[in-house]
């Protein structure tokens, strides 16, 4: 009967913001994380999370699938198979902006989609939901039992104080 | 931006006093119920239309394309209206969950799920057609994507605007479909901890990816939505410039002009926001979602189609204006032809649908009136239809008097065009029966009851 965790409920996007803020205010949380229905904006700000790194990997893969584009369009009109027509320059990359483009959104785009999941591991890191209900109208701040300092009685009284409405310690096997 | 201030004048965004427990409920009672009888007749309408679509096709490239009414006069025909119709169709999907995202138009989010959707099958309509006129479909896709050969080997011309489009439609196909997923994947993980069946569960479950609304899941999801928006802003923007390239890079009196690409871009928005009220408005009655798709959300897509349709109609009377005061001749001819040749008549159609019937949209009546929205709507619809008839057709009048010669739609020609709407609805009644047509995510966090709650806990601090 390991404990995973300490759940607190709260009553709308507004508790949870300021119960995460008075939370905040006597002690620290590395490994926290709240469960929302929708993205609940200011709550990560209120939990003090750090922003996605997400756009750099986006911004290499377009920059990859831009120079793969210069470098094919390249490689086939002047190198491989060149086509002698009236004179006109083998690398006529005016001719092949479009294709630059939208070569360097495609990768962006599969990087963007690929990158998301990626960083959230998900599929293959995908955790068993421990209610229902948070993809309906449930909000509630999570404190897993690795937390540095965790203390199930401490942790339930100060999230009551912080303002929830329910408290539940989630053991393995509950979910 | 929206300030909280702004916020609050405005009316709200979900009606009918619905909690946020209320749009879950609501948006997945299609797909948690079995069919009502005005879906399954509409559906099986569809499908009939879809099975005779098949069964031409399949004539059609049996036979050969002599069935249709291609000529050295019109080598493209038909096929390239319906291929440009549907593309422009779908730029509405992403104009409303990209471009309207990035100016913070947040009546977007009760629209944006079931305007991807029809982009996604508007695009996969429109693809058929340049894939069945080359005749060997089952030889088109090596003939559109470079790949290594023993021809030379011999690659795709990249200097072509044909080829352009290959790239630039395929991208908008592959973009508008993760996009759309994307935006899915909590609504999926709804559905999936709704769901009581075991192969609902096995499927929802499969396709939401685990999620289970973690907020630091959630902040990369939104920075990826963000992303989303800003690289399918400028891809909508460059795809239907590149279909006009199709036309507007030939040298060609009545194509070879600078004007196509804004007015290609303009007239798709415009179709596809038709197209989008065509749908919507029997869909939310089909569907009991008259409280999340509201009367202002219609009224607010009207005027977008007062806006583009005025764009569109402007362009038509510069390019005419240009093309008389230019003193070319042959481009003089061309759109006199045009106006008076012996295609008038599509030339009229076409104005009158698309110049004259958004203008109704001036009175608020009108944009608020459900039937007359709807009507004008199909007229806009047929319009944008036959501006790409126009275009492409009356080319069989030009200077070059070899090319001179009658196009004639033959009856496989009206039953492909009539078809392909089949499969268009069939695709489209099949997701709102399957895939939660609101996004109900955003919907809940603009939901007026979010937003109070959220502005007052700034108020707090």
């Amino acid at each position: 009967m390991t404990e995973q965790g300490i759940l607190g409920y709260f009553d709308g996007p507004k508790a949870i913001i300021l119960g995460a803020k008075r939370l905040r205010k006597t002690r620290q949380f590395q490994k926290w994380d709240a469960f929302t229905p929708f993205a609940v904006h200011t709550l990560d700000e209120a939990m003090d999370l750090p922003r996605s790194i997400l756009p750099w990997f986006v911004l290499a893969s377009g920059l990859s699938g831009l120079t793969f584009a210069i470098w094919f369009l390249s490689w086939t009109s002047a190198v491989n198979f060149p086509i002698w027509v009236g004179g006109k320059p083998m690398l006529s990359w005016p001719a092949w902006v479009p294709i630059f483009f939208e070569l360097t959104i495609l990768f962006s785009a599969w990087a963007n989609l690929l990158g998301m999941l990626g960083l959230c591991g998900l599929p293959f890191h995908a955790k068993k939901p421990l209610d229902l209900r948070f993809t309906d109208d449930k909000f509630a701040l999570w404190i897993p039992s690795d937390e540095p300092g965790y203390d199930a009685a401490a942790l339930e009284s100060a999230l009551r104080e912080a303002g929830a409405s329910d408290v539940r310690v989630v053991r393995k096997g509950d979910v | 931006m929206n300030t909280p201030e702004t916020l609050r004048r405005r009316r709200p965004l979900v009606t009918g006093g619905k909690t946020v427990h209320d749009v879950t409920q609501d948006v997945c009672a299609p797909a948690e119920r079995w069919g009502s009888m005005a879906f399954w007749s509409s559906f099986s309408t569809s499908q009939t239309a879809l099975f005779v679509y098949l069964c031409a096709w399949l004539l059609v490239q049996t036979i050969g394309l002599k069935l249709v009414g291609i000529n050295n006069a019109s080598d493209w025909g038909s096929f390239i209206v319906n291929f440009v119709f549907w593309v422009g169709i779908g730029h509405a999907g992403t104009l409303i969950s990209a471009i309207l995202f990035l100016f913070r138009q947040n009546w977007r989010t009760s629209i944006n799920r079931a305007a991807e959707a029809m982009t996604v099958f508007a695009v996969s309509c429109a693809g058929v057609f340049p894939m069945l006129h080359t005749g060997r479909p089952w030889l088109a896709i090596l003939f559109v994507f470079p790949y290594p050969n023993f021809r030379g080997p011999l690659w795709t011309n990249f200097r072509s605007p044909l080829e352009w489009d290959v790239f630039a439609v395929s991208t908008y196909a592959t973009v508008s479909v993760l996009f759309w997923y994307m935006g899915m994947i909590p609504d999926l993980a709804t559905l999936r901890d709704r769901a009581r069946h075991p192969i609902r569960k096995f499927f929802y479950g499969l396709f939401s990816m685990g999620w289970r609304g973690s907020m630091r899941h959630w902040i990369h999801y939104e920075t990826a939505y963000m992303i989303f928006a800003a690289i399918a802003t400028p891809l909508v923007l460059s795809v239907h410039t590149i279909v006009s390239f199709d036309f507007a890079v030939s040298i060609l009196p009545g194509w070879h002009t600078t004007i196509y690409p804004p007015y290609f871009v303009a007239g798709a928005i415009f179709s596809g926001f038709a197209m989008v009220v065509t749908l919507l408005v029997p869909a939310r009655k089909l569907f009991h979602l008259e409280d999340y798709i509201t009367l202002d959300h219609l009224e607010v897509m009207n005027k977008i189609i007062l806006l583009t349709g005025s764009l569109v109609g402007f362009a038509y009377i510069t390019e005419f204006f240009i093309a008389v005061y230019s003193g070319a001749p042959f481009e003089r001819f061309a759109f006199v032809n045009r106006a008076f040749g012996p295609f008038w008549w599509a030339y009229w159609i076409m104005m009158s649908c698309n110049l004259i019937t958004p203008q109704f949209f001036w009175f608020r009546y009108i944009r608020r009136s459900i039937p007359l929205m709807w009507l004008l709507s199909l007229f806009v619809n047929v319009g944008m239809w036959f501006e790409r008839y126009v275009i492409v057709v009356t080319l069989t009048r030009s200077f070059l008097m070899p090319s001179w010669g009658a196009y004639i739609m033959t009856f496989w020609d009206v039953v492909i065009l009539v078809g392909s709407f089949g499969q268009f609805m069939t695709l489209f009644l099949l997701f709102c029966r399957v895939l939660p047509v609101c996004n109900m995510a955003e919907v809940k966090a603009f939901h007026p009851d979010t937003l109070r709650q959220i502005r007052e806990s700034h108020d707090h601090d």
